[in-house]
């Protein structure tokens, strides 16, 4: 019903144009290819992602290996199609956890208001000023490197986001007379916010979830890059720009290069659809 | 007859940048069981104020006096339980603008059965069909195909007809309804205010009718109380009021609307602009703009009092009773 709901305001209506544009449009239509390809990555994948093969080291793009080889000779095409999702599964947890703690906090803020709002306001501004990936390094520094570590630590820093931009909206839609209504017919303050609130303001919660999905991946990349995050052999974009990057110097730039365009393309369609989404609902009032 | 809603004496202020204005000043009146009561008055008299205390509606920061008793129960005392009950099942609220007042992502619906299941512990079923016959009594058309509808699908008309089974729906034994009609276009008003009146006389409801059309409350309520600044200025049988106003400010509001028997060339005005409460100056609140204004009034704020089953707040009804039921129209044109 709520997809229903979301798909009409996103502008699947007959005889209207639809919201996004066309840039919109294509964007989200790659992010679904992406999507599909992640689920059925070992169906796809054309060889062994993790098949070390070192006559076949560093070959170009061709017939025999597609976008190439490594230096273990293993083929990229796989390596980038397999890597694709521990590569869409960190942002996709950072970005749940942060919207869902973040809206939790914000509609609560919003509900009880006065001091309380003020307090919480000033609490997530400070929280804001506290880089997202200096708390990951410290959170691998104490539970050691892997996929978990930073996806909770990063949550915790986009939660302020997802909290400021819900909060201001939530204060609005409070004051809507139709809160107002629901209160007069005596449902308690949980269930108006859970069932009427929470499910009205969720177009600007996927929108800004659509944005911060594309930094979280960057993030990621940057913490994999590091050597933070995913482990080798595990194929990961990011830790394949950080082991490909010495590839470049000698002249085998493939890996970094088609690794790095996966999380290019990637992050600048969540960009895309994100602004999308927020403008369409921003219009729409 | 004991008093199912009583309000003694109440005064409301609100914070404005700093201060506690007074929005609500010393108003009492009493609905019994099943008795209609209107509210009469210009916009920022006080009339939804007061419903919305009734409601317990009111802003935050809000400080009120005097009491409100519901069935001999102070609702400024219920606690978070006690009051959602009372919003729940006691009393129902229909509002001005239907549209607003409904979630705009939920079907109708939705929005009859979500109190019925909550707040009756009905089935889905059981409250989908219940929602189906009450729409039957208000006589809308296919009430299963709207339930499936959105609020901006309906009309203002339909939709403010689906409000009023919706606070039927849960027999509630107080109905507030603050100016059920003034959102709707005219060919509907007197549609809707018949239902509501004929679906209100039916079940034996109390309601407290809030509308600044004084012949309308005549038609639908028992008594009458009209508000000026935050209080009430004159209460009494409705049908009196209309013949014989006591207070200049009924009077007034009385001579002022255009009346289908008498041609006039121009319909005689309140000279002035109405007051809110907090500017009310210490004399009586409505000296500035009564044409029968003397030293007496702006010194000394009148209380409210008996005369002859009326209650009036005028140092000089008794005198002006013979004048306020004749023609005055000169006198205001004068004083305007």
């Amino acid at each position: 019903m709520s997809t229903l709901i979301l798909s009409r305001r996103l502008g699947f209506r007959k005889g209207s144009a639809p919201g996004l544009g066309v840039l919109g449009w294509s964007s989200a239509a790659f992010l679904g290819l992406v999507a599909l390809t992640a689920v059925f990555a070992p169906l796809i994948a054309p060889q062994d992602p993790l098949q070390i093969n070192l006559a076949d080291a560093h070959f170009a793009p061709g017939s025999e290996y597609l976008l190439g080889s490594d230096s273990n000779g293993r083929d990229i095409l796989s390596r980038v199609i397999v890597g694709s999702r521990t590569s869409l599964l960190g942002p996709l947890a950072v970005v749940a956890i942060a919207a869902a703690l973040g809206s939790t906090i914000a509609i609560g803020s919003a509900w009880i208001g006065g001091k309380f709002d003020q307090v919480v306001v000033r609490v997530v501004d400070a929280w804001f000023s506290f880089p997202g990936i200096l708390l990951a390094i410290l959170a691998v520094a104490v539970f050691g490197p892997g996929l978990v570590a930073p996806v909770i630590a990063l949550a915790i820093s986009y939660i302020p986001y997802s909290a400021r931009v819900t909060r201001s909206a939530a204060i609005r839609e409070r004051e809507l007379p139709y809160i107002e209504a629901l209160q007069v017919q005596g449902f308690s303050a949980w269930r108006i916010c859970s069932r009427h609130l929470l499910p009205n303001l969720t177009p600007l919660i996927v929108a800004q979830a659509t944005v911060a999905f594309g930094y979280a991946m960057v993030d990621l990349a940057a913490i994999s890059f590091l050597g933070l995050g995913v482990q080798p052999p595990t194929p990961d974009w990011g830790l394949m720009v950080s082991q490909g990057k010495n590839g470049i110097l000698q002249g085998y730039p493939q890996e970094a290069l088609f690794a790095g365009l996966a999380i290019v393309l990637t992050v600048l369609s969540f960009n895309i659809l994100g602004d999308r989404i927020s403008r369409f609902y921003q219009e729409r009032g | 007859m004991t008093a199912l809603l009583e309000i003694e004496g109440l005064s409301v202020t609100l914070p404005v940048t700093g201060e506690q204005r007074q929005v609500i000043h010393d108003v009492s009146l009493t609905i019994g069981p099943g008795q209609a009561h209107g509210l009469v008055g210009e916009s920022g008299s006080g009339k939804s104020m007061t419903a919305r205390a009734i409601m317990r509606l009111l802003p935050p920061g809000a400080q009120v006096q005097g009491a409100i008793r519901f069935d001999g129960n102070d609702v400024m005392a219920l606690n978070r339980g006690a009051l959602r009950r009372y919003r729940g099942s006691d009393v129902a609220m229909i509002f001005q603008d239907p549209r607003s007042h409904t979630n705009p992502v939920r079907t109708i619906g939705d929005f009859m059965t979500e109190a019925l299941c909550r707040n009756r512990g009905m089935s889905k079923r059981a409250a989908l069909q219940r929602a189906v016959d009450l729409l039957d009594e208000v006589f809308v058309d296919d009430p299963e195909r709207r339930l499936r509808q959105y609020p901006h699908e309906l009309s203002g008309g339909l939709l403010q007809r689906v409000m009023i089974s919706a606070a039927l729906a849960v027999e509630p034994r107080l109905i507030i309804a603050d100016e059920p009609t003034t959102a709707l276009d005219v060919t509907n008003q007197a549609e809707v205010m018949a239902i509501l009146d004929e679906q209100r006389r039916e079940r034996g409801l109390a309601m407290l009718f809030i509308t600044h059309d004084l012949d309308l409350a005549a038609a639908v309520c028992d008594r009458t109380s009209v508000m000026y600044a935050g209080s009430v200025v004159e209460a009494q049988a409705a049908e009196r009021l209309h013949e014989s106003p006591r207070h200049p400010y009924s009077a007034a509001l009385s001579k002022a609307r255009p009346s289908i028997d008498a041609s006039v060339e121009r319909l005689p005005a309140v000279g002035g602009r109405p007051l809110s409460a907090f500017e009310a100056p210490s004399g009586c609140a409505f000296a500035d703009r009564c044409p029968f204004c003397q030293q007496r009034c702006i010194d000394e704020a009148p209380a409210l009092r008996e005369l002859e089953q009326a209650m009036v707040r005028c140092h000089f009804a008794e005198e002006l009773k013979e004048t306020l039921a004749g023609d005055f129209e000169e006198t205001m044109r004068e004083h305007a």
